[in-house]
């Protein structure tokens, strides 16, 4: 053992002072990383393009909509990751009266699109003529009004509280002014702050750094590849692991578990996300035409089965209320009785099923990775109540066609028993997707129909946040009693990221992740 | 017969092959009795690591996963055989005919079996399946024919020499119709050959059903089958590898075992060149 001499005493005294002071001095003087500019980020998205997409429109802000909306393009308010709306090209956004249904917007200056024209009203105005017919959200402006170089009227067929989240929808986006609606928006020049340089369809999308971006030094990185990998989540996180990308978008929240476990691997979850509708159709000879069987099916599911075994608990998956809200909205409202088999078994009696109903085939298609799983949960745990219901899994490809029927319901081509999913929005737009008219309410019509359509008319021109939402309590209660449609369960969305991969957040809006301030370490 | 098994015994491929395929035959056909828990009930919480109660634990839904397995062979076994059931009858018998009538008959079938034997089984499958339902009757069918075109040009090649045989030719002198010199005449001829044709066809149509079902085009959830328990399992591949490799050791060991015990017989069937022939 070494001598402790006086030298060497006051040498160590002297490293450990310095050592501390150091500590003490950085801290207080740690200087925020700067995010560092250049780079290319590759991702994989395995929710990508339900709509689809070819050659000729894969620029087109409707197509290809997770791969390239918030990359390419801006819309005018954008809905932030606890769902709050906050203005993106608007600059000012508001009503000219208390009928709220004309709502004047003041758009940003300065604004460049990727070919270096100036974005002006009239580029807005007629990106509407083409939202206003296509984009379900849209449907109710009837029409804009250019009211200066900047500046735009939009007149809504009614009243509408909560319009600014209408302009957030993903497919509101500007696009250069033509008043061909078969060409707008095909050249796939938006504002974004990427700009597209290699489209293949359906598969993979390159952008390069826009640097006329109106949000001031961002972007950060030179280049950005998105590969669509939509049903492969094996073959997305296979490439993850052997750093082919940097990230990869909605993952199957039963990974999790094993992929925090991993080196390098960041797992994000988002405080939300979709969740399934299950399409209950009301056509003769349905079923679902009966109230008591919507009912017994919607007490026989095991809601909290769904969250444990198919999301892992609360931290990734949530429960419906059979409406359209996520169940993190400050509007939600939950079932008063989440799960009641004796009282699904008394329904089936009396709707004269008193040895239990076989349903009709119900089809899903894996949009998502989980729902393999989130059906067999729902098919064995209605059995308890004497309901069999045989499930199918369709492929994602042409799903939306198959289980679609036609949207003229009096030819009799009716939409199947079959799911499809929803995101998380404000209770404006997810209240109204339960309307008869919305295949995904199963064409419900009747009394407690029309109830709900008046009270969301109500809501709608409701400026009062507190009245609005006992409006929408009432909405919900009466989804609960006539259950158009389930919706059992919902999914935080996850995504993992390599520990360099800086400024990428998760979002409850899968399609609304932006990618302005990401850059790479 | 005593003396064919007596052969068949002094060969340990061919008896391990044979006792493998009983061994799964058996357990398929006992699984409704012997499984410890119903293999669709949601029992524990999912993946659970093997322990005494559940010995392979449980699946990514809370199901004992050695019950799904000792059931997953079942209907993928049906469905199989019953494939190459009509691969090899069908075939067997359309050869024939093709030997039998020539012409523009013969020419006819010859071109549509080349036709397809240039598209891969599973692309074809995949194209049916989704065209007309993922039921296992049209997964049956669609198996069959694709498999009947391979044996269509062997039973036609054997259609051909036995053509030329002094009894076909005195039946026909006789007077008697096609479907009976065909039935009566010629079927019995090549049933070593179709038996041997059964078995190919159905360990090929084994491992179709199974990677349909992996590809999400077979067999559907919840029933318990390999290939989809091999597919669920993909997932888990680094922390339960488990759950892919014993249905991937099922799959794997039923169709060596039906290799083995096919080219057995057939060698001492003296059936050359069925041997190996496991192809289309």
């Amino acid at each position: 053992m070494s001598k402790l001499t006086r030298r060497s005493a006051l040498l160590g005294a002297t490293a450990l002072m310095t050592a501390f002071d150091s500590a003490l001095l950085g801290s207080a003087f740690a200087q925020p990383v700067l995010p560092k500019r250049g780079g290319t980020l590759v991702y994989a998205q395995c929710s990508g393009n339900r709509r689809g997409g070819d050659a000729s429109n894969t620029k087109h802000p409707y197509f290809m909509i997770d791969l390239i909306t918030r990359s390419a393009y801006n819309t005018l308010t954008w809905v932030d990751e606890g769902l709050n709306v906050v203005n993106e090209l608007a600059a000012n956004l508001a009503p000219t009266d208390d009928k709220l249904n004309v709502w004047d917007v003041t758009i940003r200056e300065g604004v460049k699109f990727h070919d270096g024209r100036d974005v002006t009203a009239k580029d807005w105005a007629s990106s509407f003529e083409l939202h206003r017919r296509r984009n379900f959200a849209s449907q109710q402006i009837k029409s804009t009004e250019v009211t200066g170089a900047h500046s735009l009227r939009f007149f809504l067929d009614a009243g509408n509280s909560e319009f600014p989240y209408v302009l957030a929808e993903y497919d509101n986006v500007v696009m250069p002014a033509n008043d061909d609606f078969e060409k707008i928006g095909m050249t796939g020049i938006g504002t974004g702050p990427f700009r597209i340089v290699e489209a293949d369809p359906q598969r993979r999308m390159v952008f390069e750094r826009f640097d006329g971006y109106w949000r001031k030094d961002q972007p950060f990185l030179d280049r950005l590849e998105v590969i669509n990998r939509e049903g492969q989540m094996e073959s997305a996180i296979n490439g993850f692991r052997s750093r082919q990308f940097d990230a990869v978008l909605n993952i199957d929240p039963r990974l999790v578990r094993q992929l925090t476990a991993e080196a390098e691997t960041e797992v994000v979850p988002a405080s939300s996300g979709d969740q399934a509708v299950i399409i209950l159709p009301k056509h003769p000879g349905s079923p679902f035409l009966d109230v008591r069987i919507r009912r017994a099916l919607a007490y026989a599911i095991d809601r909290e089965a769904i969250q444990r075994i198919v999301y892992g608990g609360a931290r990734f998956g949530w429960l419906g209320n059979d409406s359209h809200m996520a169940g993190t909205d400050p509007m939600f409202v939950g079932r008063p009785i989440r799960r009641d088999v004796a009282k699904a078994r008394a329904l089936l009696a009396e709707a004269g099923h008193p040895n239990g109903i076989t349903l009709p085939t119900l089809y899903y298609a894996p949009q998502w990775p989980e729902m393999g799983r989130y059906f067999q949960v729902i098919q064995e745990t209605v059995k308890e109540a004497g309901i069999t219901l045989p499930i199918e899994e369709r492929p994602n490809d042409g799903y939306l066609n198959f289980r679609q029927g036609d949207a003229d319901v009096t030819k009799g081509n009716w939409h199947k028993f079959a799911y499809t999913a929803v995101g998380p929005r404000n209770p404006g737009i997810s209240l109204f997707r339960m309307r008869g008219a919305n295949n995904e309410s199963g064409y419900w019509s009747g009394p407690g129909h029309d109830r709900y359509l008046a009270l969301y008319r109500e809501a709608m021109v409701t400026a009062d946040a507190a009245k609005r939402k006992a409006i929408y309590a009432e909405m919900q209660k009466i989804c609960y009693d006539e259950v158009p449609a389930i919706l059992p369960a919902g999914r935080n969305n996850v995504l993992i990221r390599r520990p360099n991969v800086r400024g990428l957040n998760n979002h409850p809006q899968h399609w609304s992740i932006t990618w302005d301030g990401v850059w790479k370490a | 017969m005593i003396l064919f098994l007596r052969r068949l015994s002094r060969r340990p491929l061919t008896m391990l092959g044979l006792a493998l395929v009983g061994g799964h035959l058996a357990v398929a056909a006992l699984a409704p009795w012997i499984t410890p828990y119903d293999p669709l009930r949601l029992l524990e919480a999912p993946l659970e690591p093997p322990t005494a109660t559940f010995w392979l634990g449980t699946d990514e839904l809370g199901r004992d996963f050695f019950s799904r397995l000792l059931l997953g062979g079942q209907i993928s076994i049906v469905a199989a055989a019953c494939a190459g059931l009509i691969a090899a009858f069908g075939g067997g018998l359309l050869g024939l005919a093709t030997a039998f009538y020539r012409g523009a008959f013969d020419d006819a079938v010859s071109r549509i079996v080349e036709m397809k034997l240039s598209i891969p089984a599973i692309l074809l499958v995949s194209l049916f399946v989704t065209g007309f339902g993922q039921s296992l009757g049209v997964l049956i069918l669609v198996m069959g024919l694709i498999y009947m075109m391979g044996v269509i040009r062997t039973s036609r090649a054997l259609g051909m020499t036995l053509m030329e045989q002094g009894y076909v030719k005195a039946a026909k002198l006789r007077g008697e119709t096609a479907t009976a010199i065909i039935l009566r005449e010629m079927l019995p001829n090549i049933a070593d050959l179709l038996t041997v044709e059964f078995a190919l066809r159905t360990s090929s149509a084994l491992l179709l059903v199974s990677a349909l079902s992996f590809l999400g085009l077979g067999i559907s959830p919840p029933t318990p089958d390999w290939g989809l328990m091999i597919q669920s399992g993909l997932q888990s591949i680094r922390s339960e590898p488990w759950l892919i490799l014993a249905p991937a050791l099922c799959v794997s060991t039923l169709v060596i075992g039906i290799n083995f015990a096919t080219e057995g017989v057939a060698d001492l069937l003296g059936l050359e060149a069925a041997r190996g022939a496991t192809g289309q």
